[in-house]
C-alpha cells in the first residue's frame, strides 16, 4: 500500500489512470507552462500594437489580432500569468480562511460556531455573482479588489463543509482518547481533527478553481477586475463583444477559460473518486 | 487502595424532541488497584455511559466518580487536569480508535508525554503489547482490528494509568483474539499496579479475567460479587436469565431459556424494581419500591 | 423437501471459496454448519439462493426437489426463491426496508408470489407475526422496523421469510447481532418453526454453543470443504476429525465458540 499522508491510502494509481484525469492533468501542467514559459513562447510582445487590425488567424498570428493590433496568441500567453497565478492563490486563501473559521466553528461549538456560520449565511443569503460585483465596484476597479470580492464570496463555503467535517471527527475515538491525554483543544485541533478533514477540502478546492477563475474573469468581463491594457482572459473576451464579427478575438480567451476550468473540473472528479473509499473500489475492481 | 468510587451516580441524556432519558440512574461500584472488575449487561443497560462518565466524557447528572481521590470533572476544552490523566480508556471500534494520519508510534509517544516518562521508547510499549518494535514507524491502515486494539491498549498504558477502562474493547474482534486481549488487558493492568474496569456483553470472556462482576440493567446495578460465586449462583433473577440465556455446546440440544418480554424504555422506566415486568419470582413490595441496596438489588435478598 | 448439495465448488474473480461441498438437509430438521471466517460457510448459503456476486463461477449440484438450482434460468430461480426457498440474514438493522410498513413487507411477498387479495394477506401477515410472537399484530402490522427493537425486528424478518411458505430456511448468523437473552427467545422460535412447520433449515453460525441448542446435524467447514458431518451430540463430544477436536478445545471456558471475520 502508498504510504500515508493527505491522501491516505487511496490506490492511486489505478484512479489517476482514468482518461478524464490524464487529460485534465495534462491540460492544466500545459497551461502552467506557457504560463511560466510565456516570455519565452509569446511570438510577440502583448502590449505591442504593431500588427494588422482585426487580422483573422493566419501566419504569423495564429489566433489572429485584436483592434489594436495586439496578437491574441501572445496576450492569451500571458494572460496565463494573470489569471492562473491569481486564481490558484485565491483558491488558497479561501479555504485558509474559510477552512480555519470552520474548524474553529465546529471544534469550539456555542456562540463562536454560531456567530461565524450566522455571518457565513449572511454571505450565502445574496448570489455570489451579484455581490462580487458589488464589492468589487465598492472596492474600485482593479484586479486585486477582484480577487477581494471574490474571496468573500468564497470563504463561506469551505466554512461550512469544514464544520460538518469537524463535527463528525471530534466525535471519533482517537480524538477523545487524545483530550483523555490531556491535549489541549488547539492540540487536538491540530493533530487529530485538521489532518483528518482535508481530503474532501482538497476536492472541493481543486474543483472550485474552475468557479474562482470564472468569477475572475467574469468580473474583468464587467469591467470591475483588471485594467486595460493588461492581458487578462475576462477583460479580452468584453473587448471582443464589440467586434463580435471578428469571432477569434473574444473565442480565443474564451477558450482559454473554457479548457482551464474543465482540467480542474475532471482533476477534482478523479481526486474525489480516489479518495471517497467506495468508489475507490469500484474503480479498483473494474481494472482487474 | 481503591482506585475508583462511583457513588449513586446518574447520567442523563437528552434528545431534543423526547423525554429525558436516565441511561445511568443511581450506580455505585468501587475498583480496587490491581483488581478486576467486569461489568456486564445487555444493549441499552447503560454500562457503555457509565464508562465514559468515568472518564468525564459524558457528566453526572447526580451522584460522584472519584478516580485516585480526585473526583472527575467533565472534558471540557480545557486541558485535562493533570491527575484526571490517571484514567485511560481503550474503546471499541478498533477502527476508529486510532488516528489515520499519524504513525502509531508517534501516537504512544502521546501517551509517554502525558505521563513525563522519557525513559521507555514506543517500541518498549509494543513489545509489551505483544507487537514488533519495528511497527512504530507504520500507520494504522496497515493493521489488523486485533493490532490496532493493541496498539490502542498501548498508547493507554504508556500513559501510566491508576485506572484502566475497556468500553468493549474486545466486541468487534476475532473470537479467538478476543480472549488473548483481554487476558493482555488484564495481566498488563494488573502488572503495573492499576485498576481495570472492563465492560462487556460477553459474560463468557468477562468470566475469564474479571476478579468480581457488576450485572447492570436498565441503568442500574443489580448484583455485584466475586465471579466464581456469581456464576456458580447467581442471585438476582435477571443474573439468572442472562447466564441461563448462553447456550452451551455440551451436544445435548437444550435450547437456552427465554427470559420473556422486551427490555422497557429507559425514558419510562417501570414503577418499582425495574426489573419486576419480566421477573419469574415478582412479589407486591417489587411493583412499588426500588431495591437500593446492594449487593443483590431484590427484595429477596434484602440483607438484615 | 430436502435439500442437497453434492460437490458444490464456487470460484470468486480466481479465488476458490467451495472446493466441493457435500450437505443434506432434510425436511423437519436443522443443519448447523460452523466454521471459521473464510471456510465458506456462508458462500454455501448464498450459492442455494443464487445470491453469489456477480463473476462467479460454479460446479456440482444443488437439488431442491429433483431440480438442479444451479442449473436453473434466472426466471425460474426468481420463482423459487421466496417462494421455496427464503433466508434471513444476520443484521436485523439492514435486512428490513426502512420505509415501507411491516405489513406491506409481509404482504408483498406474498401476493406477488402467492397471488392472494389484499384482505386475505393481510390476514395471513397477521397470523405471520403471531406465529413469530409478536404482541399485539394488529397494530405491529402498521409500523416501521425501526420502530421495533433488534429481537423484534429479527423476528419480523423470519416472518416475512416464512411469507410464501418456503420448504427450505438458510438463517445465516441470524443471532449474532443480538442479546444473549434475545438470542435465546429467536432460538427457540427457529426451533418451534422447524418443528411446526416441517421446514428444512440451514443455520449457519460461528457459535458452537447455538449449534448445540438447535441443530440436529452438524457440518463443519475448513477452507471450502466439509471436513466433519454427523448427528449434533457426536460431533460436538465425540468429534472425529483433528479440526473439530482443536476447535472444541480451543476456546475459553466452556462457551465454545468458533473464530469468527472481524467486523
Amino acid at each position: 500500500m502508498k504510504g500515508s499522508g493527505i491522501l491516505g491510502r487511496t490506490r492511486l494509481p489505478e484512479a489517476w489512470r482514468q482518461p478524464l484525469a490524464v487529460a485534465g492533468g495534462v491540460i492544466a501542467l500545459a497551461w502552467i507552462v506557457i504560463a511560466v514559459a510565456a516570455p519565452l513562447l509569446a511570438p510577440h510582445d502583448p502590449l505591442a500594437q504593431d500588427l494588422p487590425r482585426l487580422a483573422p488567424p493566419g501566419a504569423g498570428h495564429w489566433f489572429g489580432t485584436d483592434q489594436l493590433g495586439r496578437d491574441i496568441l501572445s496576450r492569451i500567453m500571458y494572460g496565463a500569468r494573470v489569471s492562473i497565478p491569481l486564481t490558484l492563490l485565491l483558491v488558497v486563501l479561501s479555504v485558509l480562511i474559510g477552512g480555519l473559521l470552520g474548524a474553529a466553528a465546529g471544534y469550539f461549538g456555542r456562540w463562536v460556531g454560531e456567530t461565524i456560520m450566522r455571518v457565513a449565511d449572511l454571505v450565502f443569503a445574496f448570489p455570489t455573482v451579484i455581490l462580487a460585483m458589488v464589492v468589487a465596484a465598492a472596492l474600485g476597479a482593479s484586479l486585486t479588489n477582484a480577487v477581494l470580492a471574490v474571496l468573500v464570496v468564497a470563504w463561506p463555503s469551505y466554512a461550512r463543509v469544514t464544520r460538518g467535517l469537524v463535527l463528525g471527527v471530534r466525535e471519533r475515538e482517537f480524538v477523545l482518547s487524545g483530550r483523555l491525554l490531556g491535549f489541549s483543544a488547539w492540540r487536538s485541533l491540530r493533530v487529530d481533527v485538521l489532518p483528518n478533514v482535508t481530503g474532501p477540502i482538497l476536492v472541493l478546492a481543486t474543483l472550485d478553481i474552475g468557479t474562482a477563475l470564472l468569477l475572475l474573469s467574469g468580473l474583468s468581463f464587467l469591467g470591475l477586475g483588471a485594467k486595460p491594457p493588461s492581458p487578462e482572459w475576462g477583460a479580452m473576451v468584453a473587448s471582443g463583444v464589440d467586434v463580435f464579427d471578428s469571432w477569434w478575438v473574444a473565442t480565443f480567451p474564451g477558450l482559454a477559460i473554457l479548457t482551464v476550468v474543465l482540467a480542474f473540473n475532471f482533476l477534482g472528479d478523479s481526486l474525489r473518486d480516489a479518495l471517497d473509499p467506495r468508489t475507490a473500489r469500484a474503480i479498483k475492481e473494474r481494472a482487474l | 487502595m481503591t482506585l475508583l468510587t462511583i457513588d449513586d451516580l446518574v447520567v442523563e441524556h437528552r434528545t431534543p424532541g423526547r423525554p429525558l432519558v436516565r441511561a445511568v440512574a443511581g450506580a455505585s461500584l468501587t475498583v480496587a488497584a490491581g483488581e478486576v472488575v467486569g461489568l456486564v449487561g445487555e444493549s441499552g443497560c447503560g454500562k457503555s455511559t457509565l464508562a465514559r462518565a468515568v472518564c468525564g466524557l459524558h457528566p453526572a447528572a447526580a451522584g460522584t466518580i472519584t478516580v485516585g481521590g480526585h473526583p472527575v470533572t467533565s472534558l471540557g476544552l480545557r486541558s485535562r487536569h493533570r491527575a484526571l490523566t490517571g484514567a485511560q480508556m481503550v474503546f471499541q471500534d478498533p477502527y476508529a480508535s486510532l488516528n489515520p494520519r499519524r504513525r502509531v508510534g508517534a501516537q504512544i509517544a502521546d501517551g509517554l508525554r502525558t505521563a513525563d516518562d522519557r525513559t521507555t521508547a514506543p517500541e518498549d510499549l509494543l513489545e509489551r503489547v505483544g507487537l514488533p518494535r519495528d511497527f512504530a514507524e507504520r500507520f494504522p491502515h496497515e493493521f489488523s482490528g486485533g493490532q490496532r486494539q493493541r496498539i490502542a491498549i498501548a498508547r493507554a498504558l504508556a500513559a501510566r494509568p491508576s485506572l484502566l477502562i475497556g468500553d468493549e474493547p474486545i466486541s468487534a474482534l476475532d473470537a479467538s483474539a478476543q480472549a488473548h486481549v483481554a487476558r493482555l488487558m488484564r495481566d498488563l493492568a494488573v502488572e503495573s499496579g492499576a485498576g481495570l474496569l472492563f465492560i462487556s456483553h460477553d459474560l463468557s470472556v468477562v468470566r475469564l479475567i474479571a476478579d468480581r462482576i457488576a450485572v447492570m440493567y436498565l441503568g442500574k446495578i443489580v448484583e455485584t460479587g466475586p465471579t466464581a460465586e456469581v456464576w456458580a449462583d447467581p442471585k438476582h433473577p435477571y443474573t439468572r436469565a442472562l447466564l441461563g440465556a448462553i447456550p452451551i455446546p455440551d451436544g445435548r440440544g437444550v435450547l437456552p431459556t427465554e427470559l420473556p418480554g422486551d427490555v422497557p424504555d429507559p425514558a419510562d422506566p417501570p414503577s418499582g424494581c425495574r426489573f419486576h415486568p419480566r421477573c419469574p419470582l415478582v412479589m407486591d413490595v417489587c411493583l412499588d419500591r426500588e431495591p437500593e441496596f446492594g449487593p443483590v438489588a431484590c427484595w429477596l435478598h434484602k440483607p438484615a | 423437501m430436502t435439500l442437497t448439495i453434492s460437490g458444490l465448488k464456487v470460484s470468486i474473480r480466481e479465488a476458490e471459496i467451495l472446493r466441493g461441498v457435500d450437505l443434506t438437509v432434510s425436511a423437519g430438521h436443522v443443519h448447523g454448519l460452523a466454521g471459521e471466517s473464510g471456510s465458506g460457510k456462508t458462500v454455501t448459503g448464498l450459492a442455494v439462493l443464487g445470491l453469489l456476486p456477480h463473476g462467479s463461477r460454479t460446479a456440482g449440484t444443488i437439488d431442491l426437489a429433483g431440480r438442479d438450482l444451479l442449473a436453473m434460468p434466472a426466471k425460474q430461480l426468481n420463482a423459487v426463491r421466496g417462494a421455496e426457498i427464503a433466508m434471513v440474514f444476520q443484521d436485523p438493522a439492514t435486512s428490513l426496508h426502512p420505509m415501507v410498513t411491516v405489513g406491506v413487507q409481509l404482504t408483498e411477498h406474498m401476493r406477488h408470489h402467492i397471488g392472494v387479495g389484499r384482505k386475505e394477506a393481510r390476514e395471513r401477515a397477521l397470523g405471520l407475526l403471531a406465529k413469530v410472537r409478536i404482541p399485539s399484530p394488529e397494530t405491529a402490522v402498521d409500523r416501521y422496523p425501526h420502530q421495533f427493537s433488534g429481537g423484534m425486528r429479527q423476528r419480523i424478518a423470519i416472518a416475512v421469510a416464512l411469507a410464501c411458505e418456503p420448504k427450505v430456511l438458510i438463517a445465516d448468523e441470524p443471532t449474532t447481532a443480538l442479546d444473549v437473552t434475545v438470542q435465546a427467545g429467536i432460538l427457540r422460535l427457529l426451533r418451534g418453526l422447524c418443528d411446526d412447520l416441517g421446514l428444512a433449515v440451514l443455520l449457519v453460525t460461528h457459535d458452537l454453543g447455538v449449534m448445540s441448542a438447535v441443530a440436529d446435524e452438524v457440518s463443519v467447514m475448513k477452507d471450502g470443504l466439509v471436513v466433519e458431518t454427523g448427528p449434533r451430540g457426536q460431533v460436538l463430544t465425540e468429534p472425529r476429525h483433528a479440526y473439530t477436536r482443536a476447535l472444541l478445545e480451543s476456546l475459553p471456558g466452556d462457551d465454545h465458540k468458533l473464530p469468527q471475520e472481524e467486523r
